[in-house]
């Protein structure tokens, strides 16, 4: 069994999936058990918060206290992702064409999505632009490398941000510094 | 002109399609019991594309019958299972049921069953239980032999609460098509030739209007008179 420490949200979202298969119900001391949390502070930062901001979403339902049924994302519509992936598994092939004008989304998108789908192995591509689905996962595989960048990126922009408030402190500082030896 | 002509690939709201629309909100007030809604017509009229844009934009189930079903119950029950996202369908007929019924009572939305008319009819009276029993819509998608197919079946008869028949695209379709997918404002003769050598049928619309742009850009001109239309028909049809 892996310990996870770090929890994110698709981790949980993944491990309900699982135990919750064919609309059985999810107890929450199963998705701790099956995410190695052991102690209450760690089942209280990692599980239950998450599992509450799960239920506001509509994802997943509170049967009773402590057990869960998992309803699926956005179940009262699908984004243009979603929309996307759906087109493509019950088309089988596509072109990015097709997407563009079955999901309603522009061409770079319908390419960078099928050039992910492509990287992880779930599309195939063939000639004249066409992708076929060689690997039906069901659930729409998650492009968590992009979601991690743009973590890693907000993270920056705070940390640049925060850096130039500092200077800013310090300039004002030594202002006022001069102001009072003046 | 100045600018190249480019066939953007384009959703149009024909006149089927809207028809579509209705039948399916004629549907929803029969929401909370189980019907049945068909929809038939030739080949080429765009049936499976607006059934499968309907279904992927509105959180609907769309499965397109495999022959091979013919004679597996489970088979089909299964590849339900799996567009309503069960990972692991169950293994038996009876379970793989309970297991469609309970997800569509959890959250129901319309099923769009394409085939069916490949399945031995007994297949129907699966969908007319699962319909009712889930309280929703199933949605028979086919071409001619649909009607008899359930018209033979008085107790799927007597459900299916909408009918549509999608009929040949028109000119005013075409007409919009072509200026939702290229710009370029045709004439009504300029479509009516376009419909006259297409019969109606989509793909060779799309195909001659292809072609028409290749014209366009070649000449660099914005206007499409009657010689490029019966020119690109001719190589529309080819491609058949």
């Amino acid at each position: 069994m892996n310990r996870i420490i770090d929890s994110q949200t698709a981790v949980l979202r993944r491990a309900i999936q699982e135990l919750g298969q064919n609309g059985k119900d999810v107890a929450a001391s199963a998705v701790a058990k099956k995410l190695g949390l052991l102690t209450p502070a760690e089942k209280q930062k990692y599980l239950y918060k998450r599992i509450q901001s799960l239920t506001e979403s509509g994802e997943i339902k509170r049967v009773r206290v402590g057990v869960y049924k998992y309803i699926g994302e956005n179940r009262g519509k699908r984004n243009k992702q979603q929309v996307m992936w759906y087109v493509l598994r019950i088309r089988k092939t596509v072109t990015a064409s097709d997407l563009v004008e079955l999901a309603g989304v522009v061409q770079k998108y319908a390419e960078e999505f099928l050039y992910f789908l492509e990287n992880k192995e779930v599309v195939k591509r063939l000639e004249r632009g066409k992708f076929r689905l060689i690997n039906d996962p069901v659930i729409m595989p998650r492009n968590e490398d992009k979601a991690r960048a743009m973590r890693e990126l907000r993270k920056k922009n705070a940390r640049e941000a925060l850096a130039k408030l500092d200077q800013a402190k310090a300039a004002i500082e030594g202002i006022l510094k001069e102001d009072e030896n003046e | 002109m100045s600018k190249i002509i480019k066939l953007k690939p384009v959703f149009v709201k024909t006149k089927n399609v809207r028809n579509f629309e209705v039948m399916m909100d004629g549907l929803e007030l029969n929401a909370g019991e189980g019907c049945l809604g068909m929809v038939f017509g030739q080949a080429g009229r765009g049936k499976t594309r607006t059934s499968q844009w309907y279904a992927a934009n509105n959180n609907s189930v769309y499965l397109r019958v495999a022959t091979i079903w013919r004679t597996s119950e489970l088979d089909f029950l299964k590849a339900l299972c799996r567009e309503l996202e069960v990972l692991t369908p169950p293994s038996r007929k009876g379970a793989c049921y309970t297991t469609i019924i309970d997800i569509l009572l959890d959250s129901p939305r319309p099923i769009f069953i394409d085939e069916i008319e490949k399945l031995p009819r007994a297949f129907l009276d699966l969908v007319r239980d699962l319909s009712d029993m889930s309280m929703c819509q199933f949605v028979l998608i086919g071409e001619e032999e649909l009607v008899s197919y359930m018209r033979q079946n008085r107790r799927v008869w007597s459900r299916t609460f909408q009918q549509l028949e999608f009929k040949p695209i028109d000119i005013s379709d075409i007409l919009v098509y072509a200026k939702d997918s290229s710009g370029l404002q045709l004439t009504p003769k300029v479509a009516a030739i376009i419909h006259q050598a297409s019969q109606g049928d989509f793909r060779i619309v799309k195909r001659t209007m292809l072609e028409i742009v290749k014209m366009a850009n070649a000449k660099q001109v914005d206007e499409v008179d009657e010689k490029m239309a019966k020119l690109a028909t001719k190589a529309g049809l080819i491609g058949r």
